[in-house]
C-alpha cells in the first residue's frame, strides 16, 4: 500500500478539520500524553453522563496527520458510548478507522497515541490502570 | 572492571576503574582513519566546493516547489550541506513517510532542538543533507518527491 492510500481524502480532512477538537468547560476525565520521539501530543477531556456514558468528549493537540486524524475519529466513535466500552477498544479498531492502511512500524505509534490517551483517562476514572502493551515496541 | 567473579555473583572495582573495562573502541578509530584518508584524497576544498554547488542548486530548485519554506541563510556560502525545511502544513513525519516510498531518506522531527522549534514556531522540520556522494539527480528526485507530497496533501 502506498502513501496515497494512507493519506486518503478522509484522513486529510480530519487532519485539517478535526472533529471534536478543543476543550470542554466541564469535564470529569482529563488525560494527556506525548510521543517524545516525534513530539506528537494529544489531550482528551470527557464529561461523564448518566449511566457512566461518554456524554461529551473533546481532544486537542499537535502532530502528524495520522496522530491527529486517528484521535479525532476515535472521539467521534466514543461519543455516547458507555465508559466500559473503552476497555474493549483495540488497535485493530483504530486501524480500521484509518482505513486499514499499511502504516509501517514507525507510524503505528502515531496512530495509537489517541487510543492510549483515551484508555489512560477512562481506566483511571474507573479506578484501574491501563497497561500500554505497545509502548515496548518502539523502533 | 571486576574485582572478583563467582559462579552466581561478581564484585566490582572502584570508580572509575569499574567503568573502564573491556576492549577500547578500536573499530571506530580505524573507521575514522579510513574516512579521513578518503576525504583527504578528494581534498577538503573540493568537498566544500561540491557541497556549495549542490546547496545552490537545491535552494533554487526546491524554492520553486509550492509550499516550500527553508530555514537558515539564503547564501550557500554561509551554510553547510544541510537544508531544514517545511512543506505547507504537511507534518514532517508525514512528509518523511511519503519521501521514503520514493527511496529518499530525510530526517524529520525536532532534531533534539525543541527550543529552536519553539522559536521558529513550528512543530517540527524536515531535513535533507548533501555531501560528496550526492548529485544533482538526487536533488531532482527530492524535488519530485516534494511535488508528489504536495499533490497528495492538495497544497
Amino acid at each position: 500500500m502506498s502513501s496515497a492510500d494512507i493519506y486518503r481524502e478522509l484522513i486529510l480532512d480530519y487532519y485539517r478539520n478535526p472533529r471534536n477538537y478543543g476543550k470542554l468547560e466541564k469535564f470529569d476525565i482529563d488525560a494527556h500524553d506525548t510521543n517524545p520521539l516525534c513530539g506528537d501530543e494529544i489531550e482528551m477531556q470527557i464529561r461523564v453522563g448518566d449511566g457512566q456514558k461518554i456524554e461529551e468528549i473533546k481532544f486537542f493537540g499537535k502532530g502528524c496527520a495520522i496522530s491527529q486524524a486517528s484521535a479525532s475519529m476515535l472521539t467521534e466513535l466514543a461519543k455516547g458510548k458507555p465508559l466500559e466500552w473503552v476497555k474493549q477498544v483495540s488497535k485493530e479498531d483504530v486501524f480500521k478507522l484509518l482505513g486499514n492502511a499499511d502504516l509501517g512500524p514507525s507510524r503505528v505509534k502515531c496512530a495509537l497515541l489517541g487510543m492510549k490517551v483515551l484508555k489512560t483517562g477512562v481506566y483511571g476514572y474507573l479506578g484501574t490502570h491501563y497497561e500500554d502493551a505497545d509502548s515496548e515496541t518502539l523502533p | 572492571m571486576i574485582r572478583e567473579v563467582f559462579l552466581d555473583h561478581a564484585t566490582w572495582n572502584d570508580v572509575p576503574y569499574k567503568f573502564e573495562g573491556g576492549t577500547v573502541n578500536i573499530a571506530d578509530a580505524i573507521g575514522l582513519g579510513a574516512a579521513v584518508d578518503y576525504l583527504t584524497a578528494i581534498g577538503m576544498d573540493k568537498v566544500r566546493e561540491h557541497e556549495v554547488l549542490l546547496l545552490s542548486y537545491a535552494l533554487e530548485a526546491l524554492s520553486r516547489v509550492k509550499g516550500f519554506k527553508q530555514y537558515g541563510p539564503e547564501d550557500p556560502a554561509k551554510r553547510g550541506g544541510v537544508i531544514s525545511f517545511n512543506l505547507g502544513d504537511v507534518h514532517p513525519h508525514d512528509l518523511a513517510t511519503i519521501l521514503d516510498e520514493e527511496g529518499i531518506a530525510i530526517r524529520s522531527g525536532h532534531h533534539c532542538a525543541q527550543p529552536l522549534m519553539r522559536w521558529l514556531d513550528v512543530a517540527a522540520t524536515s531535513r535533507a543533507s548533501f555531501h560528496v556522494y550526492n548529485s544533482y539527480d538526487d536533488i531532482d528526485a527530492l524535488r519530485g518527491g516534494l511535488e508528489k507530497a504536495g499533490s497528495i496533501f492538495k497544497l
